[in-house]
């Protein structure tokens, strides 16, 4: 299944063939549409049918053609006379409203196209009191179009401040994120301090920063026996469930042999027959840091990318476990892990997204189009003078009803008139 | 009065307009015995109607007041939540049942509805009834990701679309239902005092005609939305994939009636089609989906 990219559908070969061809035919239909559209939106009224008689709306009074005449054109009908016959046409709007609603199909088009081709999406973790600095090496991972080339990449920074989230007590939904940040627009740019939520990105020209998720970073000290520090700082756990039971690893290849702690970390300890330890609040309330230690081959030197949030064990064997709280220490065999405390790590989306405006713009363009040639009557009436009378038919182009009221109150307004 | 004194209010009206209704339903089951009744006993052409009319005003009166109560109690919830109350499925039902009873009370000044009273008093006892026991929980505060104006503009758009949709679904079948039964003969006396097939045609397009541009304009200003919240105008998330299909479809309904004058069985079936994309959209992807559209317990 992997060779046809079934694991990866948007990104397969595919499927970019398919939106290819849809696209290439999507054009190849519209554009001679539109050159139609266009040209009849200018057009003259078609000549009237030989047998009126047979046409719908069909009316027979007796009048003179110069009084129709008068009439569309105070209603202001297109009229063209061909000898004893009038044909009168309104509603080209309508013509128009196919034209705008094809065309800006293409807009939509292209603005999708443009996104896809010059913009870029990327995710990075960064801990609270950490700086992210957009180049291509900060990213956790990076998406980036076509024709972007990595090194466009605005040269802004963003230090996160401090991560508040609050929760419902009753029902431990998140409340709010927030999430202040002092950005920079680049090198020299002046220190401007700022707020990001999940519904307020931050905005730098066309690229948009969103935070998307966060989670808790364990502070842990790692020693050998020696009493030498092998391994300090913030490890990201990545959460699990909505009360952020957390799992994690903390790799330390400078050790001898290399030790591995394969982690849970939960916000509120709690722990039952079934489940064993898991988080029941997704605030800090009582934190506890899950630890096994396994010593052995980490296999991160075998070129082989792996995860960060786990460990392969096959090559390793267990030599302890325990649970810390904050400020205890676990002393094994060759070594001993200190958790020292934690600090909230937030997701930072980034995405440039060039095309956007246009697809909005051309969407609500391809609305009113769509409208306009939906309800707006277009309709034909002929008048034609036979024997002193005047034959009179309509035809209402979409179908819209109100033609036969028009035609009715046309013969009335002429009798009037005379 | 305190938040929760608000809720207990809101709950109060709620089950007020559900006993209100079943009145309304009530009476409206009698008028349509008496019109049964007068359509066997006149001759088709020619039938007394003032019994039937009278209980019928009467009926709608009482629809009125329930869909005041229930109006009321809508805005009680918002009051307790201290937001618009349309943040998960529970409130989302009770507010459908409201712009479907307000669609219908609306379109009913204008256009003789009296013979939906039946169908659709039964209708919104069932969305509420399934509101109170099956998706009814307690006022909860906004998640993030929710924290919007668009919430009001992107939601109130798709209720109130939603309702309407419902009413014209519900006309549409009741073309076919009609349509299938003069096929066979006549019309049975229960049938007689309903509309002709022509109007009812008329009415549904009309319906699908007036609603169809806030349709779109939900969809759209849920894009402008998830680009805000989740970073992305269009994801093909499962609500986003329906809802376009179901403005697919609605877009084709209008299509084939104005260019290729559509109209009668096939359009009624197309118009089901689309309006039964938008309620499987409604239930299947809250209560099923796997989305970003699904919020807190349903």
């Amino acid at each position: 299944m992997d060779r046809f990219f079934l694991f990866d559908v948007y990104g397969s070969p595919w499927f970019s063939a398919i939106y290819t061809l849809l696209f290439i035919s999507l054009i190849g239909c519209v554009v001679p549409r539109s050159w139609h559209y266009f040209r009849e939106i200018f057009k003259a009224p078609a000549q009237a049918p030989s047998s009126l008689s047979t046409m719908e709306n069909f009316q027979l009074v007796d009048g003179k053609l110069d009084q129709a005449h008068t009439w569309l054109k105070s209603n202001r009908f297109r009229i063209t006379r061909h000898g004893k016959s009038i044909s009168a046409e309104k509603g080209y709007l309508r013509e128009t409203g196919n034209l705008v609603f094809h065309l800006s199909l293409i807009v939509v088009l292209l603005g999708i196209a443009g996104s896809s081709v010059f913009g870029m999406r990327g995710e990075a973790i960064i801990n609270v009191g950490e700086r992210f600095i957009n180049t291509p090496t900060s990213y956790d991972n990076l998406a980036p179009g076509r024709f972007f080339s990595v090194g466009n990449l605005p040269p802004f920074t963003i230090k996160a401040d401090n991560f508040d989230a609050t929760y419902d007590p009753e029902t431990n939904a998140p409340l709010d994120y927030k999430l202040d940040v002092t950005i920079q627009d680049s090198v020299d740019a002046p220190l401007v301090k700022r707020v990001v939520r999940v519904n307020e990105p931050l905005t730098f020209g066309s690229t948009r920063v969103y935070l998307q998720a966060n989670g808790y970073s364990p502070l842990v000290t790692v020693k050998d026996k020696t009493g030498a520090v092998k391994f300090e700082g913030p490890v990201p756990f990545l959460p699990q469930d909505s009360n952020l039971t957390s799992i994690g690893a903390i790799k330390v290849p400078d050790m001898d042999p290399q030790i591995g702690f394969v982690g849970s970390f939960l916000p509120t300890a709690a722990r039952d027959k079934v489940r064993g330890g898991f988080s029941s609040f997704p605030e800090l309330l009582d934190p506890r840091l899950l630890v096994s230690v396994w010593k052995g081959d980490l296999g991160m030197d075998s070129g082989v990318p792996q995860s960060v949030y786990r460990i392969n064990t096959d090559e390793m064997e267990r030599i302890g476990l325990w649970a810390l709280r904050i400020g205890e220490t676990y002393q094994f065999e060759v070594g001993s892990i200190t958790f020292n405390g934690v600090i909230p790590w937030v997701n930072l989306q980034v995405v440039r997204d060039p095309g956007k405006q246009y697809a909005l713009f051309g969407s609500i363009l391809a609305i009113i189009g769509l409208m306009i040639s939906l309800f707006i009557r277009q309709r034909r009436i002929w008048v034609r003078e036979v024997n002193g009378n005047l034959e009179i038919a309509g035809l209402a182009l979409n179908r819209l009803p109100g033609l036969e009221d028009e035609i009715n109150r046309m013969v009335n307004e002429m009798k009037g008139a005379k | 009065m305190t938040k929760t004194d608000w809720a207990y209010i809101s709950n109060d009206l709620i089950y007020g307009a559900l006993f209100v209704y079943t009145i309304a339903f009530i009476v409206y089951t009698y008028e349509t015995a008496f019109a049964v009744k007068a359509n066997k006993e006149g001759s088709s052409s020619e039938i007394d109607r003032t019994k039937t009319a009278k209980s019928g005003r009467i009926a709608t009166i009482v629809y009125a007041v329930a869909t005041t109560v229930l109006l009321l109690g809508v805005i009680a919830r918002g009051v307790s939540a201290g937001r618009v109350p349309w943040s998960n499925m529970y409130e989302f039902s009770i507010t459908g049942a409201l712009t479907f009873s307000l669609a219908y009370l609306i379109v009913g000044r204008k256009y003789d509805l009296r013979w939906l009273g039946l169908p659709i008093s039964i209708a919104v006892l069932l969305i509420l009834g399934t509101a109170i026991t099956l998706l009814y929980r307690p006022t909860a505060p906004l998640v993030p990701a929710l924290k919007s104006t668009w919430l009001v503009v992107h939601v109130a758009a798709a209720i109130l679309s939603g309702g309407v949709f419902l009413l014209s679904n519900t006309i549409a079948g009741t073309y076919l239902w009609l349509d299938s039964m003069e096929r066979k003969g006549e019309r049975t006396p229960f049938a007689k005092r309903l509309p002709s097939l022509e109007v009812l045609d008329q009415l549904s397009y009309r319906l699908v005609a007036f609603v169809f541009p806030l349709w779109t304009f939900a969809v759209i200003a849920g894009a402008i939305w998830a680009e805000s919240a989740w970073g992305r105008y269009w994801g093909w998330d499962p609500k986003e994939t329906w809802a376009f299909i179901t403005w697919i479809l609605y877009a084709a309904y209008l299509h084939a009636r104005v260019t290729a004058g559509w109209k009668g069985r096939k359009a009624a079936w197309l118009c089901l089609l689309a309006g039964s994309t938008y309620l499987f959209n409604y239930i299947w992807v809250n209560v099923w989906g796997t989305g970003r559209h699904t919020y807190s317990g349903l």
